[in-house]
């Protein structure tokens, strides 16, 4: 199983909440029996299409700003749900819902692949240590819960691949 | 930043516009770098008696925000200008602060910065051409949309893309907005490890950038031929990127220190970006003024290659820029690959001693050439800079082929005719204005 957890931002302000967050969390996952690979990337736009291939389970860690959340919170998105039909692509801005489009489009979104984000202040110089904590922990109740959907939905199609094997058996053995 | 929001109302009875007006500008807070354009045309009896491409981008006076400030400031203010090319930024303004400070920097720095410069072609081109322009030769509204029609082609793009990213990060520490250079060579000096597994992504890469310009033989470009000067750097000895001398198909050839000899800038009410003039004349830079000018200096393998697939510079023919890109990405992967594996060993910074100067440099940003000036003093200061960038000099260039391109392509068609050929026209040239795949209103008057 590869499973992978995505912190986008950039060195500036709060927009590297997501990159403090990875480092506490990737400490607890050190001697964790399922390996999981931790990554960082500044702002990385359609670069972040390149990791997509060969995950299983991918949850994708960022800041953002909404005016319909109050600072603070914390939203869960299935990656699916931000693919948007209308996506603002130029050669100086491509955001994460126009990458997670263009993913869906070549067919290499990953189905288990969840985003966290947390709204922040952009004109806050530094997040703060509790929120970082949050962001950290609300990505690695996401990052269980889908591991553990994972492996069902794993378990679903093998008990699938199970039956039908035995039904063709007792077929062969009936004829 | 983002700034953006230029919006245009047209209203229109029976194909005549009664009222036009520009009604707002917005600049949305948070995103990256931005700007927005509109175009606005009268057609009179048939032709077009008023064009222009309005550039609403916000002036940003970098120029004036160097001055004062510290020498050692001005390669990672300067990176800020665009989002996609700081690498071509920072290395002019070493390039014209090493002028000024009299300073030679070492072998392996100018190996390295061309490298750097190489990745940023690479990257550069790789997305304009699959993100950005290619949608249009295919009809298609964005490159969400030829994806799933094209994800080979698409993830074909990507991959060169990072590769281009890969060799910025070497050198910069990261791929946008790097933080390596400085004046006098590097921060950092990559470990031979880093270097021999860049080695292997590029020649991985080759072949992919082949198929691509072998690809594009069989798409249908179509014919925009226009007589135009081409101006770019030119180097005896190699493809010119981050040095050489200035050179225009006219025939003419200066120094970077002669530039305000041959190019004017001024100011024009509808663009709050500087257009340019050579000559008194509108010009090209960019990667097809580079072809044009210096296809003899390319590998002679590469030149028969592109010649097989049925292409030949100098072309007068604008829609091929994209070939132009492909081949300069076929062009930088090997270049690269070429200096890291003849890479010389040492240092990659000098010492030196403060001094009153003044320095120019010019250099091959992926959308032509970019041109610094500055002086500064012996207290380490900045008195004055300037910065002439591709796209602004380019301005001019854009609504005389937008003139000609729509006569050509004929101004009898319905307006979203019009306005989709207005729009790859002006994305021909990847304008480092709003870049975005709806960033054209036509406000289109007939009479």
């Amino acid at each position: 199983m590869n499973v992978k957890v995505i912190a986008v931002g950039s060195p500036f302000g709060t927009d590297r909440i997501a990159w403090l967050a990875l480092d506490l969390l990737q400490h607890e996952y050190v001697d964790r029996e399922v390996h999981c690979e931790f990554i960082q990337l500044d702002r990385p736009g359609v670069g972040l299409l390149g990791y997509f291939e060969r995950s299983d389970v991918v949850v994708i860690v960022d800041a953002c700003l909404s005016t319909q959340h109050p600072l603070g919170s914390i939203l869960r998105f299935d990656a699916h749900e931000l693919v948007n039909p209308h996506p603002v692509l130029s050669s100086h801005s491509v955001e994460l819902g126009a990458s997670l489009t263009l993913a869906e489009a070549l067919g290499i979104l990953p189905m288990h692949c969840r985003v966290v984000a947390i709204v922040v202040d952009e004109s806050a110089q530094l997040p703060s240590d509790h929120d970082v904590r949050r962001l950290a922990q609300a990505t690695r109740e996401t990052l269980e819960q889908l591991t553990a959907e994972y492996l069902n939905d794993l378990k679903g199609v093998f008990l699938k691949w199970l039956r039908l094997r035995c039904s063709l058996n007792l077929n062969s053995n009936v004829d | 930043m983002k700034t953006s929001g230029v919006f245009v109302l047209s209203k229109i009875k029976a194909g005549t516009v009664t009222e036009s007006r520009i009604i707002d500008i917005n600049v949305p807070v948070l995103a990256r770098v931005e700007g927005e354009g509109a175009l606005a045309l009268t057609v009179t009896d048939g032709s077009i008696s008023s064009l222009q491409l309005r550039i609403y981008e916000p002036p940003r006076y970098f120029e004036s925000l160097l001055a004062g400030r510290s020498i050692h400031e001005v390669i990672d203010v300067v990176a800020r200008i665009c989002g996609i090319c700081p690498v071509a930024y920072q290395i002019t303004a070493a390039h014209a602060l090493e002028h000024a400070l009299d300073i030679r920097v070492s072998k392996r720095t100018k190996q390295l910065r061309r490298v750097m410069y190489c990745g940023e072609w690479i990257q550069s081109h790789a997305l304009h051409i699959h993100l950005l322009a290619l949608p249009d030769f295919f009809g298609f509204d964005s490159a969400i949309a030829m994806a799933k029609d094209y994800p080979e082609e698409v993830k074909r793009g990507l991959f060169l893309q990072n590769a281009g990213n890969r060799l910025i990060k070497l050198l910069g520490g990261r791929s946008v907005h790097p933080v390596g250079s400085k004046i006098g060579g590097f921060f950092y000096n990559p470990a031979q490890a880093e270097i021999s597994e860049l080695i292997s992504l590029l020649e991985e890469a080759v072949p992919q950038a082949e198929a691509l310009i072998k690809w594009l033989a069989d798409v249908d470009l179509g014919d925009n031929k226009q007589d135009f000067v081409s101006v770019a750097l030119s180097h005896e000895d190699e493809y010119a990127i981050e040095r050489g001398v200035i050179r225009a198909s006219s025939g003419e050839q200066f120094d970077a220190a002669s530039f305000d000899r041959y190019i004017k800038e001024f100011q024009v009410p509808h663009s709050t970006a500087l257009h340019a003039l050579f000559n008194g004349q509108p010009y090209l830079v960019g990667p097809l003024a580079r072809l044009n000018l210096n296809f003899q200096r390319l590998p002679q393998p590469l030149q028969e290659y592109v010649n097989a697939c049925g292409f030949h510079f100098p072309s007068l023919n604008m829609f091929h820029s994209i070939v132009a890109r492909a081949i300069e990405i076929r062009f930088a992967l090997d270049e690269a690959k070429r200096i890291l594996t003849d890479l010389v060993s040492g240092h990659v910074c000098v010492e030196y001693s403060m001094r009153d100067g003044e320095g120019y440099a010019a250099t091959e940003a992926p959308r032509g050439l970019l041109w610094h000036y500055y002086a500064i003093s012996q207290d380490e200061t900045i008195k004055q800079a300037r910065i002439v960038p591709p796209t602004s000099q380019n301005q001019a260039r854009i609504e005389e082929d937008l003139r000609l391109g729509l006569e050509f392509f004929g101004l009898d068609k319905d307006k979203d005719a019009i306005r989709l050929q207005g729009e790859k026209i002006i994305r021909n040239y990847d304008p480092c204005i709003s870049c975005s795949t709806h960033f054209l209103k036509l406000d289109i008057h007939r009479e």
